[in-house]
């Protein structure tokens, strides 16, 4: 098991953002985290990543118990997520972007930009390592989030929202290459707006509403699940469909 | 494909030598040229200024972290080693050394303190701790001397760090000049250097990638404060008399502040770019017009900085990159 949250909950004032979240994830899972918005989707990978704590519940990575440990450790254990709104170094180039993850577990600079050039070749940003990463597009500038996680050589990348945004030519490109992330054997946890894509990638996928989760299984299962419906279209839509 | 690519890397390599070997060669003849006291010392305010605003901008050009109140920390070098010669005898060589390390652990306070804030509100706290070194020093009277100042002892001797003429100050300048901007091209080539960057450009994303953003910034401030101090001692040992409002003022870590942005910040020639176009603009203009048109050659100061600051605001350094192709290589 690689990672497992129980009983997990997060309170902002009065309000429960999450509420009793329980998940495990073994190694090699593909498992995507869908959920309307507002359902605590961000909120739950904040927490994860040691971005929010959480005084009830605890959170195990790898039989380490994480959950009072700060981001930058967790990343060195191994454990790395990116964000929904992209957050790249604007002033320096691609490359230095990308290093800056790789020397996470890299002994020297060479190292990290050998690591650095094979993960950008691997997202398909190589030809542009030498831009400035503020001028990059929306679409590139989610590749670099995704290179830059994996430099770190994380064992489990949590990615957040990677194809939101994005234009039809933009998002084949992206699905491409999350596919060849899946076929790479890494572990992942991805959260997904878009159903059909995250339906055909994932083994697994959970779903929350409200900051429950409602319900989790395989696609197919969740794709056919009564409360899964009617958190997305509402009750009237099942009362239709009889 | 490969091998031309090595092949560019290591002609870069060689004309970056080649360059820098020339620029170190000229710094060194250029002085024995200069028979005139007034240019002599213009080249070692230059030294003093320029090594200075290098290390501030360790902390704020690299990691983003804009501090007003390094002149507590020049001021910290300058009275440590003077007061340490004064009562104890001991040679401003070693009293350096303790006062960089002093302003080291009063910088891993500050920062400690301070690292909570962003921005303004990082800038603002820095302003008011410098502010209150410099309260410190006017009415620690017993310590200090207050207003009046300290004299320093006129024997000229190396061993006291002291000199009847002002050549050896050039060369101990200029070694300080360098010194500080091989520290900074070395930090900026570094794990550290690139951590810095990372916390300056975005903190959250730095954290998720393992960047242990407290410790990197620690460090640099450590780094900053301690040459920081080391030139206030040169300062002192040169000027042979401190006093407030000489090496603990608050303008002083304005104006460092100036010539490392006009220059360019997060450099590691910018600062000192900055310093050399600069103090040679307030010497002159001041010696042409200080007593004239009193107050003009600060106007005058004033429209080269807004001129320098609206066509070049990535500063000098940045700037001539961008337009001489060969700079770029470096």
């Amino acid at each position: 098991m690689l990672l497992e949250v129980c009983n997990i909950s997060k309170w902002f004032g009065g309000n429960a953002v999450l509420n009793d979240i329980s998940l495990t994830i073994h190694r090699g899972d593909v498992v995507g985290l869908i959920g309307p918005n507002g359902a605590g989707k961000t909120t739950l990978f904040h927490v994860i990543s040691g971005f929010y704590r959480t005084k009830t519940g605890s959170i195990k990575f790898d039989n380490t118990n994480i959950s009072r440990l700060n981001p930058e450790t967790i990343c060195a254990l191994g454990l790395c997520r990116t964000f929904q709104i992209t957050k790249p170094f604007g002033n320096i180039p691609v490359i230095k972007n990308v290093m800056i993850g790789a020397l996470n577990r890299a002994k020297s600079l060479k190292g990290a930009r050998r690591k650095a050039e094979e993960v950008l070749e691997f997202v398909g940003l190589h030809d542009k390592k030498d831009l400035l990463a503020r001028n990059l597009t929306i679409a590139d500038r989610k590749r670099l989030e995704i290179a830059r996680g994996l430099a770190t050589s994380p064992r489990l990348l949590l990615l957040d929202e990677a194809m939101a945004g994005l234009n039809p030519a933009e998002l084949q490109e992206m699905i491409k290459l999350i596919r060849n992330l899946v076929d790479s054997g890494i572990t992942l946890f991805i959260i997904e707006h878009i159903m059909g894509v995250i339906m055909k990638l994932s083994h697994r996928v959970m779903v929350l509403n409200h900051g429950e989760k409602i319900a989790e299984g395989e696609p197919s299962q969740i794709a056919a699940d009564r409360e899964v419906i009617k958190a997305y279209l509402g009750e009237e839509y099942l009362i239709a469909q009889g | 494909m490969r091998p031309s690519t090595k092949e560019s890397i290591s002609k870069g390599t060689n004309l970056r030598f080649i360059l820098i070997g020339m620029a170190i060669l000229l710094l060194g003849v250029f002085p024995l040229l200069i028979r005139n006291d007034f240019y002599l010392d213009g080249l070692i305010l230059i030294f003093i200024w320029g090594a200075f605003a290098g290390a501030w901008n360790i902390l704020a050009g690299y990691g983003g972290m804009m501090s007003l109140g390094h002149n507590a920390f020049f001021g910290i070098g300058a009275y440590t080693s003077t007061l340490l010669l004064l009562h104890f005898g001991l040679t401003p060589w070693i009293g350096m050394l303790v006062g960089g390390l002093l302003a080291s652990c009063v910088g891993l306070v500050l920062g400690v303190v301070c690292f909570r804030l962003r921005s303004h509100y990082f800038a603002l706290a820095t302003l008011a701790f410098g502010e209150v070194g410099s309260i410190l020093a006017v009415n620690w009277r017993s310590l200090t001397g207050g207003s009046e100042g300290l004299a320093l002892p006129i024997q000229p001797s190396v061993v006291l760090f002291s000199f009847s003429s002002k050549l050896p100050y050039v060369y101990t300048g200029l070694f300080f000049f360098l010194v500080v901007i091989a520290v900074s091209y070395a930090v900026e080539h570094s794990r550290l250097g690139y951590y810095l960057t990372a916390f300056r450009e975005n903190e959250d994303a730095a954290r998720a990638l393992g960047v242990r953003t407290g410790r990197v910034r620690l460090m640099a401030m450590a780094l900053s404060s301690f040459l920081s101090a080391i030139i206030g001692t040169f300062y002192a040992q040169y000027v042979v008399f401190i006093d407030p409002t000489s090496v603990i003022r608050i303008q002083i870590s304005v104006q460092v502040a100036l010539f490392a942005i006009v220059g360019g910040i997060g450099t590691a020639l910018g600062p000192a770019i900055g310093a050399l176009i600069f103090v040679p603009i307030t010497i002159l203009l001041r010696a042409k017009m200080g007593t004239s048109l009193p107050g003009l050659h600060m106007i005058i100061y004033g429209i080269i900085l807004v001129l320098v600051l609206l066509y070049m605001p990535q500063g000098v350094a940045t700037k001539l990159r961008e337009r001489i192709p060969i700079l770029r290589r470096i």
